[in-house]
């Protein structure tokens, strides 16, 4: 993704050229651009951060403030309260549903759309207006009408001779539906599979298929790895999101049944402000954050492994 | 025909005589089961309950050795168009699935609530507009749709605002100039990108509480921390963008006399213009989704925005007055509806141009 610096790098007219600005260009006035950008990040993010982990060891109480350090207690019931490892393994069963779910989905429906499909930008359209609306709580209202007792699914189900399922309130089925609402938003993955997907040159399934390569065949050696930095990308902002789910299990199912789909980001909601617990919730919130970091340091990791980039210095 | 065939085939008669097995289980009710009726045992019962997934499986299976049965004996145009008929029905499948819930939305607020989910037509047999006329009532006088509407946009119009010229400028500090510590401080907004907001929100909570933002009329948690660029995504967006812009255009402008902010109004800004349309549509729809921040930052109802009257009026509503829950709803998703329509094309190319999520 950094092209352009790799241009630069091959052209040293450019570079010589950066060099020619005045002093004080080079010494202030980029920096005074983004002096705004510098103090939001202090109020608004680093400074947030750093007191998150230090309420995190404290018994810090929504209304009467810090009582007492408490060291790593908030940490240990973390892992040890039953109520909030069941958040935990709610989350991971989550995000692991969804987003392999919602990549292959996409990639799926990508690639058929880069046949010459007659229509494209109608399909393209209609897959992609969920993703535009999905995050609103009217959809997440919707997804309720959908899917509760009597509602429209079970109206098919009954039509096609199934008995009704009450998905919502059934352990077993309300934390899918909560990941299906995820994964019909698949169209703008999608629409970054297309993209990518039209950029792999021709000539090379041609040789290929000249080689007698089946499509299947082509499909893993040469469309995976073409398209393998945008499968990363999307990796990547799939598993950040999905870990910080929120509004799906809030709106439709309140956590239950019986916290099923109670996810982190619930847990650390309910326990900041329905039990006023700021210290507990920010310990809850303190693990996902590394958890989420883990997990994009592993999924950057194995990019070397897997991940192809053409012009070789462009590293995401 | 190949072994991996007949395996197929195999299968899908197991699944289908499964299926069919299944069918002819009888569960006797319990007053049977007193009278002495003999309870079937657990595989007959487990069988029983799942007869119409075997058979779907078991129908779809046999479908897949048949098609590709009578694929491998077409000639060449026989072929082409068997995999083009199949696309489309995928597609179309694939496109009833996306678009039946919003049409049955839109048509589930013309119905009556005896109605609503008891057919699946999408066509009102009694077309009404209670739904509508019930959207329109006042909640305790202090709030109702429209109002609802005005407030969400009063904090969306000026995020927009701020946020596309904010995004900019820090974009162009960060594209164009060198400084000491610009690549520490850009490997530091980088990160900024994964930093998960829930780690962040009840600090930030806590601390607009002390600044007296929480629950403002003017909406001040809610728009102040887009001022300052903090939506990473939109400076790394435009950052990419700008890359592709060439700098003998910075160059020239500086020769002919321009200072840096004309050289960024005069010049850039027309190059980035498709960027910052496309990243002002994006915090557009973004922030009128929102629901995580005025669900903590608005608390009187009268200042409630669309996103949390919608899920007022659904909690106020569950179990009886559908039609009216989703006329709201579809109100509230009216604009970013239109908007979307007016402008496919910018929401299409803003998700390529490098960053998106959703």
């Amino acid at each position: 993704m950094t092209k352009a610096d790799g241009a630069s790098a091959v052209r040293p007219d450019l570079r010589k050229r950066r060099r020619g600005l005045s002093k004080l260009e080079q010494g202030y006035m980029g920096f005074f651009l983004i002096l705004p950008w510098l103090i939001g990040f202090c109020v608004f993010k680093l400074y947030p951060f750093i007191s998150s982990l230090v309420y995190s060891f404290t018994d810090y109480d929504l209304f009467k403030g810090v009582q007492n350090f408490v060291g790593l207690q908030n940490y240990i019931d973390a892992f040890t309260k039953s109520k909030n490892v069941k958040a935990l393994q709610v989350t991971f069963a989550y995000a692991f549903m969804t987003v392999p779910l919602k990549l292959i989905f996409a990639l799926f429906i990508a690639y058929i759309l880069n046949f010459k499909i007659k229509g494209v930008g109608l399909f393209r359209t209609a897959y992609y207006v969920p993703s535009i609306l999905g995050g609103s709580v009217a959809i997440a209202v919707l997804w309720k009408a959908l899917f509760k007792s009597d509602g429209v699914v079970n109206t098919i189900l009954a039509m096609l001779g199934f008995e009704s399922i009450n998905f919502l309130a059934d352990k077993n089925w309300a934390l899918f539906i909560i990941c299906l609402l995820r994964v019909w938003q698949f169209g703008s993955a999608m629409v970054l599979f297309l993209a990518a997907l039209k950029g792999v040159p021709e000539d090379l399934y041609e040789a290929a298929s000249i080689d007698g390569a089946t499509k299947a065949r082509q499909f893993v050696s040469i469309t995976i790895p073409l398209i393998s930095p945008v499968i990363f990308y999307n990796l990547v902002t799939q598993l950040v999101q999905a870990f910080q789910e929120f509004n799906g299990p809030y709106i439709i199912t309140q956590g239950g049944p019986r916290n099923a789909t109670t996810l982190i980001s619930l847990i650390v909601y309910n326990t900041a402000f329905k039990d006023y617990k700021v210290g507990m919730s920010s310990a809850m919130a303190w693990v996902m954050f590394v958890i989420v970091m883990v997990l994009t340091l592993i999924s950057f990791a194995s990019q070397k492994k897997w991940v192809y980039y053409s012009d070789g210095d462009g590293r995401g | 025909m190949s072994i991996a065939m007949i395996v197929f085939l195999v299968l899908s008669i197991a699944l289908l005589s499964m299926g069919i097995y299944g069918g002819t289980v009888q569960i006797p009710d319990a007053a049977a089961v007193e009278a002495g009726a003999k309870m079937p045992g657990a595989f007959a019962q487990s069988v029983a309950q799942l007869k119409n997934f075997y058979l779907v499986l078991g129908a779809l299976v046999l479908f897949i050795v048949v098609y590709r049965f009578l694929f491998k004996r077409a000639n060449l145009k026989v072929q082409h168009l068997m995999s083009t008929t199949i696309r489309y029905v995928i597609l179309i499948g694939v496109g009833v699935f996306m678009v039946y819930p919003l049409l049955w939305m839109v048509s589930a607020t013309f119905k009556d609530n005896n109605e609503i989910f008891s057919t699946l037509s999408l066509i009102p047999s009694r077309p009404t507009l209670d739904g509508y006329r019930a959207a329109m009532n006042d909640y305790g006088g202090d709030i109702n749709i429209w109002r609802a509407m005005l407030n969400t946009y009063k904090y969306v119009l000026p995020r927009v605002l701020f946020t596309v010229i904010s995004s900019t400028i820090t974009a162009y500090g960060f594209g164009r100039f060198r400084f000491r510590g610009r690549n520490a401080l850009f490997a530091l907004l980088m990160a900024t990108l994964f930093l998960p907001q829930v780690v962040l929100n009840i600090p930030q909570f806590l601390m607009y509480r002390k600044f007296g933002w929480v629950d403002s009329p003017y909406y001040l948690a809610l728009i102040v921390p887009s001022l300052f660029a903090q939506e990473t995504y939109f400076v790394y967006m435009l950052i990419q963008f700008m890359r592709n812009i060439p700098r003998e255009l910075d160059e020239a402008a500086k020769i002919d006399g321009c200072n840096i902010m004309q050289t960024l109004v005069l010049v850039l800004v027309p190059m980035l213009w498709p960027a910052m349309v496309s990243a002002g549509l994006f915090q557009f729809m973004w922030s009128s989704n929102d629901f995580m921040g005025p669900l903590l930052y608005v608390n009187s109802p009268a200042r409630y925005p669309a996103t949390l009257f919608v899920r007022m009026s659904m909690d106020a509503d569950t179990g009886f007055s559908w039609n009216r829950v989703m006329a709201v709803s579809l109100i509230s998703i009216l604009p970013s509806l239109v908007v979307f329509f007016l402008a496919q094309s910018q929401f299409m190319d803003g998700v390529t141009a490098g960053a998106v999520k959703g």
